[in-house]
């Protein structure tokens, strides 16, 4: 049947919760047993990156092919991408509240998705300042790639160069070298691509419901 | 989720590795982890199943608007 | 990619500034203005603190940035839209609209750190990296700017949708700006900087690329 894959993100899911809570960790200082927030902040990022690609691959087809469908793809991904970030900021303001002490640091990738996030909001309000259909599709379309470029510059790139408190960058021990031993990754990939499929039935839906309101209000076309 | 683990253990953890951490073991034993796995999972599998719910009905209005308008 | 093409429309950019050369007065104005009232807000207590210097000063440069390039479009009136359009090619108009603003926030940015170090004190102890560095970000500023002036004006956008598009844009920018420029304050060499520097230059480079790109399309209309 076509909807495997809602059900096989929803499968994945839950045995990253159950795997999530059952199988070992590694002791680590200060984190301790809050390692296992791993498996459900993480994913978060990489749902929502996954989804802003599709946005920005949907606005570069509806550039080219000036296609309506390809931009209310683009949008609803990017609509997507919103709640996977605010669960990620606040999943990770709580988490940082009980290891480094405080719901917000000066740490670039926080500052990172916030910023990119108001860069989204920004594209949403672009889209709800446009009436005609096909000039919104053109020209979100085009913002859309810039949004997309900066929010990975700002994300992945910037990061690199600069002192921060998450694992991985400016100094401290990777979660890839050390802690993320061979038994969180069974959970932590399942875990991803599951909530990166939920992602994308989020989407689908939202793009159904939004090509129905088309038909509706603008007739068979 | 981590709010919850994190209230069963309440050691301050000192910067040196030398020092065993303490992890919550005690909580482990007793069992009392499987009703949070059952908890957390109920949660999560309602969301789902009120999102399959969602999925058949726009399937439902598509078929339908498709008869109307074809 | 016809140079004459290109020169001659920069060349028409100039002439219509000076025509209504009050424009670029205002432009003046309001920086100098700027500048003037952040100097009454510090009497009394004198600003030595490094950190506090920089971050005013960019945020009177970013705001007049904004209103130096929000002028950029107003000339392409919408009824002689389709004569322009098979007059010249865009790419050629989107050149020399860069070119044109790139120079404005240029002079704009380096009169202004002019003025902010005469009325409010000179804190720089690298001078010559702080002047390079405000001439990346005012390449890069015009650049983006551009692009979103230039978006805002095919939808009637006011001020208000330039400034709401375009500063969550500017944020990644910003900030390796005044990483740079609090650096060079406090007296590092161009070596110390060399990643962020280099940073900024791709950044002039992707902006500069993209635009030319993307902006055919939004102008045909």
């Amino acid at each position: 049947m076509k909807n495997w894959w809602k059900i096989l993100g929803v499968l994945l899911v839950l045995y990253s919760i159950i795997g999530g809570f059952l199988i070992p960790v590694p002791a680590v200082n200060r984190v301790s047993e809050s390692i296992r927030n791993l498996y459900f902040h993480v994913p978060m990022w990489f749902a929502m990156i996954v989804l802003a690609t599709i946005s920005v691959i949907y606005s570069v087809i509806a550039l080219s092919k000036s296609s309506e469908d390809a931009d209310i793809k683009s949008s609803q991904s990017a609509s997507a991408a919103i709640p996977f970030a605010l669960i990620g900021l606040i999943t990770g303001s709580i988490w940082a509240k009980f290891t480094w002490g405080n719901f917000w640091t000066n740490d670039p990738k926080l500052n990172g998705v916030a910023a990119s996030l108001l860069i989204y909001l920004a594209y949403f309000v672009l889209r709800s300042s446009i009436a005609d259909e096909q000039k919104k599709a053109r020209i979100s379309s085009i913002y859309n790639i810039f949004a997309y470029v900066m929010m990975i510059v700002f994300i992945l790139i910037i990061p690199r160069f600069v002192d921060s408190l998450h694992p991985g960058n400016g100094g401290n021990m990777a979660f890839g070298k050390y802690d993320l031993d061979n038994n969180m990754r069974t959970v932590f990939y399942p875990a991803c691509i599951g909530w990166i499929l939920m992602g994308v039935w989020f989407t689908e839906i939202r793009v159904r419901t939004e090509k129905l309101k088309r038909k509706y209000l603008y007739g068979n076309d | 989720m981590a709010f919850i683990l994190l209230i069963f253990f309440s050691a301050t953890l000192s910067a040196q590795n030398s020092e065993p951490v303490e992890m919550a073991d005690l909580f482990y034993r007793e069992g009392k982890i499987y009703l949070v796995i059952a908890i957390v999972s109920i949660v999560f599998g309602g969301m789902a199943l009120y999102l399959f719910l969602m999925d058949r009905k726009i399937t439902r209005i598509e078929k339908k608007i498709n008869d109307k308008y074809v | 990619m016809s140079f004459a093409k290109i020169s001659a429309l920069v060349k028409k950019e100039f002439v219509l500034e000076f025509r209504q050369r009050a424009s670029f007065a205002g432009i003046i104005l309001y920086l100098v203005g700027c500048i003037y009232l952040s100097y009454l807000a510090f009497i009394g207590s004198e600003l030595k603190d490094r950190g506090f210097w920089n971050a005013l000063l960019w945020i009177i440069l970013l705001f007049n940035s904004i209103i130096s390039v929000s002028k950029s479009f107003a000339s392409e009136v919408k009824g002689r839209a389709l004569y322009n359009y098979t007059i010249y090619d865009p790419r050629h108009l989107i050149l020399a609209k860069l070119f044109y603003n790139m120079l404005l926030v240029l002079v704009v940015s380096l009169t202004g750190f002019f003025f902010y170090g005469w009325f409010i004190g000179n804190l720089v102890k690298n001078i010559p990296l702080f002047v390079v560095n405000i001439c990346l970000a005012s390449m890069a500023f015009s650049g983006i700017l551009t692009m979103t002036t230039g978006i805002a004006s095919k939808i009637n956008g006011s001020f208000t949708l330039i400034s709401v598009l375009s500063i969550p844009l500017l944020f990644p920018l910003m900030l390796i700006a005044m990483r740079i420029s609090l650096l060079a304050a406090l007296g590092s060499s161009f070596a110390g900087c060399a990643q962020y520097l280099m940073a900024l230059g791709a950044l002039n480079v992707m902006v500069i690329v993209l635009c030319y790109l993307l902006f055919p399309y939004l102008w045909k209309e």
